[in-house]
């Protein structure tokens, strides 16, 4: 009697322990694992153009191209401005957001072009309050320690757009709004559009 | 065995019946709120909003030093162009890598029990066997820490100091300072630098030329560690004073929550 007691407490337990197991993350798991998909093979695709590049303009070209697709830099910028978005201009606006594109472009793609030994693991993902997600990645460099490096997307057609870059604890997007509204305040929007003006032309020179 | 199979029952019945009440109720309103906060805000008053939940401390960053903060970077760098930067340059130019290396894991090592001491104080059990461990290890095989054996083993750890264990111990950042020489800092980690240089056993152990030549050799290692970093905000940067702010308070909130970056979660 005992002895089988004892074995219907387990299979009790068994099955508490199977359900909770299963079916909790497997709610909450599903949009989580679709972002991580997403960040896997947008990584996968980067590191192909970057090994297969021909030379150096092609691979550029490509991975402008991908840039453009993936990640949203008109709603960064917007992010960025923060709240200034109501009192500049449209006009002040549209320049912004074109020469920020150019900025970002700028500042990525000749980083993603060093890559060449690193491999990538995706350690994480999470959901946000406000529909965004969050994918945690380690990048392993030939030498030297490991990196990490976060991707916040956001839903966009049945898929993902990335919205900021988090490299060790830092994010683009809060350094940039951060940068961006004290150069607004102390000099105003014109004054931000011409020093962007200005890095933009000198880079491509 | 009717007892058995009925206690049985009796689980599965109380789980196919409590679980939607205990796991799927409560969420559910919640994300009913959260669906309905979402779906009410739009991006243009997202934009005016303070981000995706940081601390405060990022997304407001205090600096009424300002006036004299400035004035003062600009000095730093007058330095560093004269003195800092030539030579980490030279220093990267004339140890070949391997060299360096060994260099900068000597130095991390003469850390750990910083660190041990700190992840005590923070009630971090993980960081403090971990940092143990790898003094030990390091310190012996691994030839006076310059090889970091304990990796290998897996005996990674986190730095700590008392900047962050003020942090851990809910201090507030306070405003930001940039000391002459020093560089970037904020009243919490001015504070723990201070605690830390009278926390490290190697200032009671070690002879002031230790002492002395470990701080430089930690600068030199430093500013090379930051080359790259550096040249790319120079490049980059519209106002370098503020990136380098920004970079600074995050990176240090970043460290006190011990490199998670997360996310405001529904949970």
């Amino acid at each position: 009697m005992i002895p089988i007691m004892k074995r219907s407490y387990l299979i009790a337990i068994t099955i508490c322990a199977l359900i909770f197991s299963q079916i909790l993350p497997a709610q909450a798991a599903s949009e989580t694992d679709q972002a991580k998909h997403y960040i896997q093979q947008l990584g996968d695709k980067v590191l192909v153009v970057i090994k297969n590049g021909s030379n150096d303009r092609t691979t550029e070209e490509k991975l402008t191209k991908i840039f453009d697709q993936e990640i949203d830099t008109a709603w960064i910028g917007k992010f960025v401005l923060g709240r200034y978005n109501r009192t500049i201009t449209p006009q002040q606006k549209t320049e912004f957001l074109k020469l920020y594109r150019k900025f970002l472009l700028d500042a990525y793609v000749p980083k993603f072009k060093e890559y060449t030994g690193e491999t990538f693991k995706i350690t994480g993902a999470q959901a946000g309050q406000r529909g965004d997600y969050l994918v945690q990645t380690k990048i392993f460099r030939p030498q030297g320690e490991p990196v990490l490096v976060d991707y916040r997307l956001k839903p966009a057609g049945g898929s993902f757009k990335v919205i900021d870059i988090i490299a060790e604890g830092v994010s683009t997007l809060n350094t940039h709004r951060s940068e961006f509204g004290s150069i607004i305040a102390s000099e105003g929007m014109d004054a931000l559009n011409k020093k962007l003006v200005n890095k933009v032309i000198v880079k491509t020179k | 065995m009717s007892k058995g199979l009925s206690f049985t029952f009796s689980i599965l019945l109380l789980l196919t019946t409590a679980l939607p009440f205990n796991s799927f109720a409560a969420p559910e309103s919640n994300q009913d709120k959260e669906e309905n906060s979402k779906a009410s805000i739009t991006d243009e008053e997202f934009f005016e909003e303070d981000g995706f939940g940081e601390s405060e401390e990022v997304t407001k960053i205090s600096d009424p030093l300002e006036k004299i903060n400035r004035p003062v970077y600009k000095f730093n760098r007058v330095i560093d162009n004269v003195v800092v930067e030539p030579v980490a340059r030279g220093y990267r130019a004339a140890i070949p890598g391997w060299g360096r290396e060994r260099v900068r894991s000597f130095l991390k090592n003469l850390k750990v029990p910083l660190t041990l001491f700190n992840s005590v104080l923070q009630g971090d059990v993980d960081n403090s066997f971990h940092s143990f461990w790898r003094f030990t290890i390091n310190s012996t095989l691994g030839v006076g820490g310059l090889f970091d054996i304990a990796s290998y083993g897996n005996l990674s750890n986190r730095e700590e100091d008392f900047g962050q264990t003020l942090g851990v111990w809910g201090m507030n950042a306070g405003p930001y300072i940039m000391w002459p020489v020093l560089g970037p800092s904020n009243i919490r980690d001015s504070l723990g630098m201070t605690g830390d240089y009278f926390a490290d056993p190697f200032h009671y152990t070690h002879s002031w030329e230790f002492e002395d030549s470990r701080n430089v050799l930690t600068v030199i290692d430093t500013r090379e560690q930051f080359l790259d970093l550096l040249d790319d905000i120079d490049k980059t940067s519209l106002d370098p004073y503020a990136t380098i702010r920004s970079l600074y308070i995050q990176k240090r909130d970043s460290d006190i929550k011990n490199g998670s970056y997360t996310l405001k979660t529904n949970k």
